[in-house]
């Protein structure tokens, strides 16, 4: 079984945008620039760093599959990894409600859980497949990819979004490793819904994930794979 | 196939010590003595007295030394999944106190490296987030990869602590009982957190043939489905969970009719409760099976709570029983006939066990007994 690359997106320091839009992908611990809200809907501005950043690689992944713009809710899901989550927001949330004469502030309560702009997302672009955030690995690991295609194999749904989400470290934990900065994702689908691919993926005969038949390392790896077979395929067409 | 189980709650350290509690409708919500709640607008949930933070450490050691005392021995190339919202909160609050804290203990990334450690496991691990619904996520990613030929091992370990950042936050969205919760009762009114832990270790037919272990049951189908409605509220039409139970029984290759029972999320909020018996309305009709929660009894355990009621839904099936919805009087609209304040028996071998939670998730499991 395989599934097909149809979009990938991204937020970092270095750029922003669709794959199809854009020359190179980095993603460092450089600080990231502010994020752009006017696309991710009115709840943005209520929204933490961590779920702008999510929202922001979600809908440029959806963007490049040609799936941003919806009518009815499809049943596409959301897998994302990520290291340090919503702890900022858990600090903002304690302050809000340690002082002795403080009221804790429900709104910020509400984005202290790691899948909350999953939520928003699938409010947003209309998805109602499965979500949930997972955690632990390095940030480019193939965890994410695998549990995508898990459920798209298991027959739970045709179609996921997977990526990584790094907002920074929480301020209060200033002894915590440095992450690569940003929200990577692609779209993964069992049959194109608009006709392009960038390749398949499916796990080899080791169990390890195959793109277009050979192994890859890690996510880095599949997005600059997809990036050149684009610009070839592009440039023989043009 | 689930090949061992275990629990550590409130109510009982062990899984019979809860089914009997249960079966009794005994509660341990009570006035809580961990932390003041007078600004809040409850003051009881379930926690573990004995819990004690050891400096640096978190509470999460204390509970996952009581939840493994008598688990026995795990292959050690099983895959962990570990499900928890907040894992080692409690430190991250000792820190912003400016007391000693370990800070591994605070991140999510860290708890399937703990728990690995904790049994000498090599076959690494992740943790899920997915809120409320974070353990049967878990349990239907851990089926999915055995199911696939992925993983032939995989040992999935819930948990989450009672602390004030959680009290605090519910009471803040008025989401709390100032009394123990009456899930599915028509008064009721709020929820009551609690605490505790989950273990299941999951194999293949195959390995666990090889293993010499009997299962005790299985997990015939799964689904997970966003509402898309609300990050905090349920849908009112219940459309996600109707959807995950759906794509469950799809899974499954069943029908509605083959469900014996349903061992619900049953929270004790207006709403949770409102939208579940609509969505089992939707799926199974007018016919009255049973439907159960637990929460009246051990407290809203937030990401552990499917874990530990998979646990409980494969005891439900071994004894064909139903337990009480402890703290249920008075059936809400809707839910008569289905839930009961006392012990109810079935035929079957099929039970649905479901969770929602914050951010529209809803998940579904079918286990199903030999």
């Amino acid at each position: 079984m395989e599934a097909h690359i149809t979009g990938i997106g991204w937020f970092t320091a270095k750029n922003s945008g669709c794959l199809k839009d854009l020359d190179s992908f980095e993603m460092t611990p450089e600080p990231l620039p502010d994020i752009p809200l006017g696309e991710l809907g009115p709840a943005a501005r209520r929204m933490d760093v961590y779920s702008r950043l999510g929202m922001s690689g979600i809908l440029y992944a959806l963007r490049d599959a040609g799936l941003a713009d919806w009518t009815l809710p499809r049943n596409i899901g959301i897998v994302a990894a990520t290291e340090y989550a919503c702890l900022d927001t858990d600090v903002a949330y304690h302050d809000s409600a340690a002082a002795a004469d403080a009221v804790a502030s429900p709104a910020l309560f509400s984005y202290t859980l790691p899948n909350t702009f999953l939520g928003e997302a699938a409010i947003h672009f209309g998805l109602t497949g499965p979500t949930y955030v997972i955690n632990g690995g390095a940030c480019f690991d193939l965890d994410v990819l695998e549990m995508a295609l898990d459920g798209i194999f298991s027959g739970e749904t045709g179609a996921m979004l997977c990526g990584v989400v790094n907002p920074p470290a929480p301020r209060a934990l200033p002894e915590v490793p440095p992450v690569p900065l940003g929200a990577l994702f692609f779209v993964l689908e069992q049959q194109p819904q608009k006709g392009l691919s960038y390749g398949s993926v499916r796990f080899g005969s080791k169990g390890r994930i195959e793109f277009d038949g050979s192994e890859i390392e890690d996510l880095a790896e599949l997005v600059h794979r997809c990036m050149e077979k684009y610009r070839r395929v592009y440039n023989t067409i043009n | 196939m689930v090949v061992r189980g275990a629990v550590t709650t409130a109510l009982s350290d062990t899984l019979d010590g809860l089914w009997e509690g249960l079966l009794s409708g005994k509660t341990a919500i009570r006035p809580m003595t961990r932390f003041k709640t007078d600004r809040y607008t409850s003051g009881v949930g379930a926690c573990i007295d004995e819990l004690s933070a050891g400096v640096p450490g978190s509470m999460i050691h204390g509970l996952l030394s009581r939840l493994f005392r008598e688990w026995g021995p795990t292959p050690a190339d099983a895959f962990v999944l570990t499900a928890s919202t907040k894992s080692g909160i409690d430190n991250l609050e000792k820190r912003l106190r400016g007391e000693p804290a370990e800070t591994r203990d605070i991140l999510l990334s860290s708890l399937p490296v703990i728990v690995s450690e904790k049994l000498g496991l090599g076959g690494g691990g992740i943790n899920i987030s997915a809120a409320c619904a974070s353990a049967t996520v878990a349990v239907a990613r851990a089926a999915a990869m055995i199911a696939s030929g992925r993983r032939d091992v995989v040992l999935v370990c819930c948990l989450d602590l009672l602390t004030e950042f959680i009290f605090s936050g519910f009471s803040a969205l008025r989401a709390l009982s100032p009394t123990p919760p009456r899930p599915f009762d028509r008064d009721r009114n709020g929820l009551s957190p609690g605490e505790g832990a989950a273990a299941l270790l999951l194999m293949s037919r195959a390995r666990a043939e090889k293993e010499n272990m009997p299962p005790l049951g299985s997990i015939s189908g799964w689904g997970i489905a966003n509402d898309a409605t609300h990050i905090t509220a349920p849908a009112r039409s219940g459309c996600g969970l109707v959807q995950a139970v759906r794509e469950a029984l799809r899974m499954s290759g069943m029908a509605a009719e083959s469900i014996s029972a349903v061992c619900a999320h049953g929270t004790g909020t207006v709403y949770n409760d409102a939208m579940e018996i609509t969505a089992f309305r939707e799926v199974f009709g007018e016919r009255n099976l049973p439907v159960f929660s637990v929460k009246g009894a051990i407290g809203h355990i937030l990401g552990a709570a499917g874990g530990i009621e998979a646990v409980l839904g494969l005891k439900a099936l071994s004894e064909r029983t139903a337990p009480p919805t402890v703290g249920m009087s008075i059936p809400m609209e809707r839910a008569e006939g289905m839930v009961s304040g006392s012990p109810v028996k079935f035929s079957g071998n099929r039970l649905l066990t479901t969770n929602s939670g914050f951010g529209g998730v809803n998940a579904a499991l079918i286990l199903e007994s030999e």
